[in-house]
């Protein structure tokens, strides 16, 4: 776990996150949830989902739950932190404000009261081991 | 002009929003260079502004505005470092 974000390596590996990354989504798309999803340059792929009330939009970019899924050497770590909606890194524009890291603990503590960071970590693990060749 | 500080619906703070619609926001951010200029008329800005403030706050909101600007000070402290200890050396 760290400051603003929930990790963990679950010891399953799966020739393609593709599959999961969908799974993720679809179980959150069922919930109301916006979501895209965007690769990641080392092989992984994040899920970005969000809702209104939960995350807000910060100098018009809508704030969200990025769920990373990646593959590691020992099986695939899922990570959910707050971020932008469909960006892997949070943009300048927004870290030259003094107050951004009071407003990602503010997104991210709403999403931890909604247990979205657990449920995220959750069905990505029951998806990992539904796709592993273990 | 009085306006919220936090987001009624979400208790949001909404300060950095107001931060970015500031013109002395906009120009830093339109061209990205800071000139020396700029950095002193920002400078007497801010202390202009707070003798202005110190003069209008009554002693209580004096206090509590004074250790909101130092915890303020601390979590840009904090903020700076972070990043210095995140980039790698040049």
């Amino acid at each position: 776990m760290g400051t603003f974000n929930s990790t963990k390596t679950i010891p399953y590996v799966v020739e393609d996150v593709a599959p999961v990354a969908q799974d993720v989504m679809r179980h959150f798309e069922q919930q109301d949830f916006e979501v895209t999803e965007t690769n990641i340059p080392t092989g992984g792929a994040q899920v970005s989902i969000r809702k209104g009330g939960t995350f807000k939009a910060i100098i018009g970019m809508k704030t969200a739950l990025n769920i990373k899924i990646e593959p590691v050497a020992n099986g695939t770590t899922v990570d959910a932190g707050v971020g932008i909606f469909g960006q892997q890194a949070i943009p300048t524009a927004i870290t030259l404000l003094v107050f951004w890291p009071v407003i990602i603990a503010q997104v991210w503590n709403m999403a931890q009261e909604s247990n979205l960071d657990e449920e995220a970590l959750r069905v990505a693990e029951e998806s990992l081991k539904a796709h592993s060749s273990d | 002009m009085d306006r919220p500080w936090f987001d009624q619906e979400t208790d949001v703070l909404l300060l950095d929003e107001y931060t970015v619609e500031m013109d002395s926001y906009k120009r830093i951010v339109e061209d990205g260079n800071i000139t020396d200029t700029e950095l002193l008329e920002q400078t007497l800005r801010v202390v202009t502004l707070l003798r202005q403030l110190e003069e209008a706050l009554s002693p209580e909101a004096k206090a509590i505005a004074t250790e909101a600007f130092g915890e303020m000070a601390v979590l840009n402290a904090l903020q700076a470092l972070r990043l210095q200890a995140s980039s790698p050396l040049p």
